[in-house]
């Protein structure tokens, strides 16, 4: 079932995308406030400065006498220079001295705390506006001793050139923001674009990537640094698909060979005897003929089937007491034929109380191919011998008399449709035996070795696997 | 006919010796690769049906060596290997044809006709002497329009002789395309069989066509 769309994982685009608008947008508000702020107090101490200007050139209209009083000196010019400024000012111990045109400022609830005060207020007019409350020295009469007594002075301007010059500021600080925002989003796609195309590429790469072409693998030369542990561990994995795919096609060859040509056989035996009529012995001899060739596929096919039931790992052991001397003795039974026909010496010693907790099918079928191995490939007039030794986790040990294996290939014959001689032959032995013994042997969590020993003799070698104990 | 069969696997090694045999063919048996080296040496085959997977030394390793040698018998190869580079690479190592396993015996041996047939006669499978004619297809004989009928040993004597229209075959020769090893020797058997088969071709007609080159061997044509 496909999940919802909403559901569905970004894409790296989407994803570097949004990530890099992201973190330039916020970067660029901070900025921009941080920025705002600034100007906007600057902007202020501005309007502040103004206000404080404005107090000394009001206090300078008044004249301090002798004995406390104040006298003021105010001209129609002076009407005209205060024009745009609200004013009010007093002795120190609040006596209203004197009120601008249409006074107004009177009592504002904010202005407190020590002198010089400041406040945005609403003007008398109506207007936004700012207030300086200030305490100004006056200057003396000439002639009069300075009291040390100030006059305090409220001056109120309007804020709107302030407020214009910001609103303008914040306007265009607003589309520089958004024009590096929505630039910078551009150039974010396209770095993203192109540091996705080596990305692109790749996947360009694995869509030709098919079960005939395993052959090739991905180039790593011209690949960008993080991209080179997912593509080496990739060839990696290709390398063992690639050998894992040769194996199986080797063995699928190998099946169809061993099992065309017994089926050759049969069908030749049949068509030979069908050719035409014959004595009632003569179809005798091929039927019989036919069924021994037919015997001899049966046991193969089983053997096929077992070794690949082993190796899968769908066999489930059983685990009870096995005398180990009984496994052997049933193994050389089903040899004894043709070990006296060959003339080979067969010796079981192993203790007849010896008893391990395994599989007593799998352990006959692991002693039997070992046995029959070992019956067919000794020298004529030699010995097979089985031995046991517990205490050092030797289960089984087949030995015969020889030939010895040839060099290196004591691991080699344990693979399947190995035989040394590369022949086949009717008489059972496909080159599957000693693979089965291994992958049974796996099963059990034994392990199987073959060697030559200093006197000539070789030995199978059956012990507990240290790595499953 | 004389044709060595090199196959490892015991019942199809003697199932096809037998249907060659029962076809009037000598045919020995190789189990392995020395074997066949060994055959082909003592004696010439006119065909030789080879299998790859061998004991000892590898069909492809046996037939380089037999080519390597100037052997020039017609080589089939049958196998189980039924891929097209493994065709490939058996032709090319100088067999004349391919057969894959499983196989119809019918099939080999008219393979095997066919191969005998292009390295005396040509592609027709039919041979012509005079009035004389030998279909080795259907291996029947005919004399001026009328059926002769011939034993297996007798027509494997005519065929090869006519297969060598107008050239003198000797005793040896004809001993060798015609019985294999395990024919019992005897001096005169060809003799005994030259003779009913002149009685069967040449009686009752003019013009005989089987002579007697004294001390060469026999001819098989017109003479002249």
């Amino acid at each position: 079932m496909p999940l919802p769309a909403s559901r569905a994982p970004w894409s790296l685009r989407r994803r570097m995308f949004v990530a890099v608008s992201a973190a330039l947008a916020i970067s660029l508000a901070a900025f921009s406030i941080l920025l705002d702020r600034t100007y906007a107090l600057t902007l202020e101490d501005r309007l502040d400065d103004e206000l404080a200007e404005d107090a000394h050139s009001v206090a300078a209209l008044f004249e301090e006498r002798a004995a406390g009083r104040w006298e003021v000196e105010s001209g129609p010019e002076d009407e005209e220079r205060f024009e745009n400024i609200w004013y009010e000012v007093r002795t120190d111990d609040g006596a209203l001295l004197l009120v601008s045109r249409g006074a107004g400022l009177g009592k504002l609830p904010g202005l407190e705390g020590p002198l010089p005060r400041r406040l945005d207020i609403r003007l008398p007019d109506g207007k936004a506006g700012r207030v300086l409350e200030a305490a100004v020295a006056a200057r003396p009469e000439e002639g009069v001793e300075p009291s040390g007594r100030k006059l305090v002075v409220r001056v109120a301007r309007t804020t709107a050139p302030r407020d214009g010059t910001l609103a303008t500021f914040r306007w265009r600080l607003l589309v520089a923001g958004l024009s590096a925002c929505a630039f910078s989003a551009l150039l974010s796609l396209l770095a993203a674009q192109q540091g996705l195309r080596a990305l692109g590429a790749l996947g360009a790469r694995f869509d030709r990537l098919d079960a005939s072409r395993l052959g090739e693998r991905i180039p790593e030369e011209q690949l960008p640094r993080e991209l080179l542990p997912p593509v080496r561990k990739l060839n990696e994995l290709l390398g063992r698909l690639r050998a894992s795919l040769e194996r199986e096609r080797r063995f699928n060859a190998d099946v169809s060979h061993e099992l065309r040509t017994p089926l050759s056989g049969m069908q030749a035996i049949l068509e030979l005897a069908l050719s035409r009529d014959r004595s009632a012995d003569d179809y005798k001899d091929a039927i019989v003929r036919a069924r021994a060739v037919a015997r001899d596929q049966q046991r193969l096919v089983e053997s096929l089937l077992a070794l690949s039931r082993a190796e899968a790992g769908q066999l489930e052991p059983r685990r009870e007491p096995v005398a180990l001397r009984e496994v052997c003795d049933l193994a050389f039974a089903a040899v004894e034929g043709e070990a006296a026909a060959r003339g080979l010496r067969l010796a079981n010693k192993i203790a007849p109380d010896l008893t391990v907790t395994s599989d007593p099918g799998l352990l006959r079928a692991i002693a039997g191919n070992l046995i029959s191995n070992a019956t067919a490939y000794t020298e004529q007039g030699g010995w097979v011998s089985v031995e046991s030794d517990l205490g050092k986790g030797l289960w089984l040990s087949v030995q015969d008399s020889g030939p010895p294996l040839p060099e290196g290939k004591a691991e080699q014959i344990f693979e399947r449709f190995v035989r040394l001689d590369g022949a086949r032959s009717a008489d059972g032995h496909h080159g599957i035996g000693l693979s089965l013994v291994r992958a049974l042997c796996g099963s059990l969590g034994l392990s199987v070795a073959a060697q030559n020993r200093q006197d000539g003799t070789v030995a199978f070698e059956v012990r507990e696997d240290p790595a499953r104990h | 006919m004389r044709i060595l069969v090199v196959e490892d696997y015991p019942p199809l090694a003697s199932s096809i010796v037998g249907a060659l045999r029962e076809a009037g063919w000598a045919a020995d048996h190789a189990p392995d690769g020395d074997e066949a080296l060994n055959f082909a040496e003592a004696s010439r085959y006119d065909a030789i049906v080879l299998d790859l997977m061998l004991p000892k030394l590898g069909g492809l390793e046996v037939l380089a060596r037999l080519r390597a040698k100037g052997n020039d018998s017609a080589v089939l190869i049958l196998t189980a290997r039924d891929g097209v580079g493994d065709r490939v690479q058996g032709l090319d190592t100088g067999a004349d044809d391919y057969l894959v396993k499983p196989f119809a015996l019918a099939e080999l041996l008219a393979r095997l006709r066919a191969l005998v047939r292009r390295r005396y006669q040509g592609a027709t499978p039919s041979l012509k002497i005079a009035d004389l004619v030998l279909d080795t297809a259907g291996r029947t004989v005919q004399r001026a329009g009328k059926s002769i009928i011939l034993s297996a040993r007798e027509y494997a004597v005519l065929e090869y002789l006519a297969s060598r229209k107008g050239q003198v075959v000797t005793r040896a020769e004809i001993w060798d395309h015609v019985y294999d090893f395990a024919s019992e020797p005897s001096s005169n058997v060809v003799d005994v069989y030259i003779g009913y088969l002149r009685r069967k071709i040449d009686q009752g007609h003019e013009r005989r066509l089987i002579h007697t080159r004294r001390g060469l061997g026999y001819l098989l044509g017109e003479e002249g």
